[in-house]
């Protein structure tokens, strides 16, 4: 299991902020990762994803090296397995639901049985079954973050990262959402980071609960995988 | 009296909305001027069509050439554009490279440039003693000018940069966020251009086709110049309106009747694409 944790420890640059980033996502259990506005969680998952190189350190996942400067290495985000979902959702407005949801699988995929059945299981899951032929276009807010999920977990990604993923549903229509993840993530072994305001989000998923401000993670609660950069003066 | 003085502002806030809400006469008289000028010449073509003659002239031979002409040089034109326009807006768009303002001020340059400049200017690369046209005739003893292939030079010539512009344009205003999605999704760089980028700015290509056709249809300063007025080979709508003007005004004006009939039957058939959303515009 450990062989496949996210393992990084760099330095990023942004306009906005600059991340110094020092953190283990264990395979299995997620990491919640809260903070202000312009922190720079976001640009986290993007750095995650390869849409950002870092300047220095590096980024690995298990036997993986996905960004290093010094070795000279860097894998970019069609080479990385894993699973983002946007903030902003970036649903593919001219294709149907289902099309969305499969875009990132490959054609021989498409016609494999047992891939069908499993996008079956996720449509089903995200409560989208019943939309799959409707364009995308007609979506509303919350059924596009239904998409956006579902998409990226389609591709079976080794690493899942989640940007604010109930943050377009209403209270009411939450849990059950949340609900679809953790069951779809049933079985899932890999690293997992969301970036949430919500405190139920994180007690749902049992996820080891961070804060990002001034560029750095800190643990916000005792945790046996604690950032090593922790400073207990900062609170 | 507290609230007397909040009724009275309120009152006035309202009016200020309702006064801002309703047009200045002078906006308005200014507008329908505006209007009735481009309305006039179309109802004053209308006016002066020889409706009796009409079907003679369709019938006419050097006219249904004309017209064919005409239809089959302009699509050519925007098929060649749309294959060398969407590549060129993708590098002015997204491209760092040095000269990339010269690059742009190339593209931009023959909406400026008066077309028969434009004409000129293909004369001087692409006949027979020209830069690129000497050179073509002693070896391949190829002549450009005054065929039909200079009259889809010249159409390309003014018509390219409405396409290139309009597809720049939405690629830079969409950015790069959704492209930035399909590559998390494992997409390749073939596949995100396939079934991200063009599909994304499709409304964009379809709007650059459509101008650019319609410019290429309606071209003449270029061609006159560089392509001629020979009936049956280089002789498109437009030139042949000119020349039947001095000849038979009434003609001319059927001729140009003919004109306004395929470009509000395109403006029609593409009613419920860009041009519908620009006519239906909200």
């Amino acid at each position: 299991m450990s062989k496949s944790q996210l393992e990084m420890s760099f330095l990023a640059r942004r306009a906005q902020c600059n991340l110094n980033i020092d953190l283990v996502a264990p395979a299995g259990q997620p990491v919640a990762i809260t903070g202000a506005n312009g922190s720079g969680k976001s640009t986290l998952l993007a750095v995650l994803a390869g849409l950002i190189s870092i300047e220095s350190g590096s980024i690995r996942c298990g036997e993986r090296t996905w960004d290093s400067p010094r070795e000279d290495v860097f894998l970019r985000p069609q080479h990385r397995p894993v699973g983002l979902v946007f903030q902003d959702y970036r649903i593919f407005d001219w294709l149907t639901v289902e099309q969305n949801v499969a875009v990132g699988l490959k054609r021989g995929q498409r016609r494999d049985s047992a891939t069908v059945s499993r996008l079956g299981m996720l449509m089903e899951t995200f409560g989208l079954s019943d939309l799959a032929r409707q364009s995308a276009r007609t979506l509303s807010g919350g059924q596009r973050q239904r998409v956006a999920i579902a998409r990226a977990i389609a591709v079976a990604p080794d690493v899942l990262l989640l940007d604010e993923p109930f943050a377009a549903l209403d209270s009411s229509a939450r849990p059950a959402v949340r609900q679809a993840l953790v069951d779809s993530l049933v079985g899932f072994t890999g690293p997992v980071v969301v970036v949430t305001h919500d405190r139920d989000d994180v007690s749902a998923m049992s996820a080891l609960p961070y804060v990002l401000a001034d560029g750095r993670l800190q643990a916000t609660s005792g945790s046996g995988v604690g950032p090593t950069n922790y400073d207990p003066s900062v609170s | 009296m507290g609230s007397e003085t909040a009724t009275v502002a309120r009152s006035s806030i309202e009016r200020q909305r309702l006064t801002s809400r309703t047009t200045p006469l002078a906006i308005k008289g200014a507008a329908v001027l505006g209007l009735l000028f481009l309305a006039i010449p179309i109802i004053g073509v209308l006016t002066k069509a020889p409706w009796s003659t009409m079907p003679e002239v369709l019938a006419n031979e050097s006219t249904r050439q004309a017209i064919w002409l005409s239809l089959w040089t302009s699509t050519l034109t925007t098929a060649v554009a749309l294959v060398i326009g969407i590549p060129l807006a993708f590098v002015l768009a997204r491209a760092q490279f040095r000269g990339r303002a010269l690059a742009r001020s190339l593209v931009i340059l023959p909406l400026v440039l008066p077309p028969v400049v434009g004409g000129v200017a293909l004369l001087a690369a692409f006949g027979r003693g020209g830069l690129v046209g000497r050179p073509l005739f002693e070896i391949g003893s190829v002549t450009i000018p005054f065929t039909w292939v200079a009259v889809v030079m010249a159409q390309l010539f003014v018509s390219l940069p409405f396409l290139v512009i309009t597809v720049e344009g939405a690629l830079r205003t969409r950015g790069r966020d959704l492209e930035e999605a399909g590559a998390v999704l494992g997409l390749s760089e073939a596949r995100i251009i396939m079934r991200i980028t063009l599909p994304m700015i499709r409304p964009a290509i379809v709007a650059g086709a459509v101008l650019c056709w319609a410019r290429a249809l309606g071209e003449f300063g270029a061609t006159i110049t560089f392509a001629g007025s020979l009936p049956g080979v280089t002789q498109t709508l437009p030139t042949d309106i000119y020349y039947t003007l001095a000849r038979d005004p009434g003609e001319s004006v059927a001729l140009s009747m003919i004109l306004i009939a395929i470009c509000v039957l395109v403006l029609w058939v593409l009613r419920g694409n860009w041009a519908g959303q620009v006519i239906a515009r909200e």
